[in-house]
């Protein structure tokens, strides 16, 4: 990982939505705790995964980034500024360095529109490359992305679901952005077009020294585009590793049984790996257990600790974050706030 | 043709299922042949658009309109399904062979409780009263792995969550002991701990009731945790078949080895990916050859001459291409 400020950095970040109980509003007002409380940083041209399953807040986290929804609290800086608090010439700079890869290709492009209008659309608004400029920048984004100048255009359903992809990420990119935030970018395509799209974020990352920021829920794609993975579990952060480290030497136990449920097509992996079925559910983030919020299903049960006590954050190993109450001997752990980077510091807002 | 076991539970032999346009005809299903014995699990895996729903729908005779049958055989415990009235079929349906579907919320009726849901077919079928089909149910619901299942009978589907509401369209399709459960692609809107969950209980079923599974999916992960059998479609011709350890651990046929190295492997980020270019043919313009030949690494100009066929291995494998890998 390089050593760099970081670009992006998250600090007890908070998300509660909150949520009417029965009908014309009566009964207590209760909120879902989508995110709770996550500290985490990105570096510049750094790949970051964040993962876990429906409703962990790693969707949300994503689009408090891109400014699309507000923080109940907590704190993303972008470039050392708070983005919360910008004027409004720099937000208009913080919106053209942010940029988003959305999920679905069929539903996100305007069918009304030329491929080329939707990719110019972005310059449009920020009013860059003016006049003849932007038809150039314009055919150039559509050969980076592997796709003809010629097809500029073309209206959407002309392309197939991985070439739409293409087209969202030439508008990603025509703004020349700084960070990049990809919602699941590959998970309504075949294999083979999901192969075409990680491979070009894999390249447009190298050569225009982006920063991403990856959400998915497919550990396999966020090991072949990441360099760190931040697991979520119920809006709190359970383990920060870089990638190599997690798929190699997993601490925490709900990121071990993630891992394990990956289907794999090796079938030795298959037959060799840990098996790992959590009993139960996710539970509902209106209503998250107490302690650590994992202990209902949690395969490496300690005692009521687990249940009472909520386990902070500690760097277990250098660069290594784990959430959980196996790893509280304080001789090898040091809790992330006294450490460095990468996680910052830790929240312990309750 | 392979060569099918005297004990099959299911043979789908050389199935044509094409759906006529007002100016075209798909051939969405075009000389498929496979066959699941009792207590096998056999995977259908391909891309989208290769026919794998189609052919499954043709076996339970639900091929939406304007498709249509062509021609082929469907042996169902030795009786020919494609000869049977729209009456037996339906005695058939839900009894003998009975099917889940990919979106559990759109496939269960919002306005009946699960309860309900899972005794219909058990009135129906089996004749039960309704006190008997309430008790029947709830023991459905505790076999797959419902807690508290007395409580979830009153429950209507929207109350349930994905992973539950898949193990309710288990358990209707249970009801009524089938020996063939068919599963389009069940467990793809399911996180990935709920889908081992589900894989874990099809197995556990199978062991316990000894049915044969037929399981739709696009993932050959999936197919490498739960089957033991794989048939690999593509442009709704079946490409090679055979156990699933050796179709994946050595793929004889061009388009497997392409598939599986256009995925994402658990350990091995360093590798790049290396996707299969262009695109599957149009189903409503199918070349005379092999489907892939365009796309294929190994293609000569006699690939895209005449039909391929798909030949026996001895292995219990059968590959259709001229030239397969070793």
């Amino acid at each position: 990982m390089p050593v760099q400020p970081a670009l992006l950095e998250v600090r007890n970040l908070v998300k509660h939505f909150p949520v009417r109980r029965g009908l014309f509003g009566r009964g207590p007002a209760r909120a879902v705790r989508a995110v709770d409380g996550i500290s985490f940083d990105i570096a510049r041209g750094e790949t970051v995964g964040l993962v876990g399953e429906s409703g962990c807040g790693k969707t949300t986290t994503g689009r408090m980034i891109m400014k699309l929804i507000t923080p109940t609290s907590g704190d993303i800086r972008f470039e050392g500024f708070s983005i919360g608090g910008l004027s409004f010439d720099q937000e208009r700079a913080y919106r053209r360095s942010v940029q988003m890869v959305f999920q679905d290709p069929f539903s996100s492009l305007n069918p009304r529109m030329t491929v080329g209008s939707i990719i110019g659309y972005p310059m449009r608004i920020q009013n860059a490359y003016p006049g003849p400029a932007r038809d150039a920048r314009i055919r150039e984004l559509l050969e980076l992305v592997g796709l003809s100048r010629f097809q500029a255009s073309w209206y959407p359903h002309e392309f197939s679901g991985g070439e739409r992809q293409r087209v969202g990420i030439a508008a990603a990119l025509a703004l020349n952005p700084k960070f990049i935030f990809c919602d699941e970018p590959v998970s309504s395509l075949d294999v083979s077009a999901q192969a075409q799209i990680l491979n070009l974020l894999k390249d447009v990352r190298h050569e225009f020294n982006l920063t991403i920021l990856i959400v998915t829920h497919n550990l396999s794609v966020v090991e072949y585009l990441s360099d760190r993975v931040v697991v979520m579990y119920l809006g709190k952060i359970v383990e920060i590793a870089a990638t190599t480290d997690l798929y190699r030497d997993t601490l925490h136990p709900y990121s071990k049984a993630l891992v394990a449920a990956i289907p794999t097509p090796d079938p030795d992996v298959e037959r060799e790996r840990e098996q790992i079925i959590l009993r139960g559910e996710i539970p509902s983030p209106l209503d998250p257990p107490t302690g650590c919020s994992f202990h209902t299903r949690c395969q490496s049960y300690i005692g009521d600790i687990c249940r009472d006590v909520e386990p902070p954050l500690r760097q277990v190993r250098p660069g290594h974050f784990a959430a959980c109450h196996l790893y509280a001997d304080p001789a090898t752990a040091t809790t992330a706030s006294s450490a460095a980077r990468p996680a910052g510091h830790v929240t312990n807002l309750f | 043709m392979t060569a099918v076991s005297a004990a099959a539970l299911l043979e789908v032999d050389d199935l044509h299922t094409h759906f006529h346009l007002k100016k075209k005809v798909v051939r969405a299903v075009n000389g498929v042949s496979f066959s699941v014995r009792r207590g096998e699990i056999v995977g259908i895996a391909g891309e989208s658009g290769a026919g794998k729903s189609v052919a499954c729908l043709s076996i339970l005779r639900l091929v939406p309109h304007p498709g249509r049958i062509e021609r082929g055989r469907i042996l169902f415990s030795g009786e020919d399904l494609l000869g049977k009235s729209a009456r037996q079929m339906r005695e058939l349906r839900g009894q003998m062979v009975s099917m889940v579907f990919e979106d559990p919320l759109n496939s269960l009726d919002p306005s009946f409780t699960v309860g309900d849901l899972i005794g219909e077919a058990l009135i129906l079928h089996k004749g039960l009263s309704k006190r008997d089909a309430r008790k029947k149910a709830g023991e459905l619901l505790r076999l797959v792995g419902i807690p508290d299942p007395e409580r979830r009978l009153d429950n209507y589907a929207h109350e349930l969550s994905g992973g539950m509401q898949q193990r309710v369209m288990i358990a209707i399709a249970l009801s009524c002991d089938p020996a063939l459960l068919i599963a389009d692609n069940p467990t793809t809107a399911l996180d990935v701990t709920i889908q081992i969950q589900i894989l874990d209980l099809v197995k556990q079923l199978r062991d316990r009731l000894g049915m044969g599974v037929l399981w739709i999916t696009h993932d050959l992960g999936v197919v490498a945790k739960l089957c033991d059998r794989v048939v690999i479609m593509y442009a709704g011709e079946v490409m090679e078949q055979g156990d699933v350890y050796r179709v994946l651990k050595r793929p004889r046929h061009p388009y497997t080895r392409r598939l599986i190295a256009a995925l994402p492997k658990l350990g091995r980020a360093e590798q790049r990916l290396m996707p299969i270019e262009g695109r599957p043919p149009d189903p409503a313009h199918l070349p005379n050859g092999c489907p892939f030949a365009t796309r294929c690494y190994k293609a000569r100009p006699e690939c895209a001459a005449h039909e391929v066929p798909l030949l026996d291995t001895g292995d219990g494998r059968a590959v259709r291409c001229l030239f397969p890998e070793d």
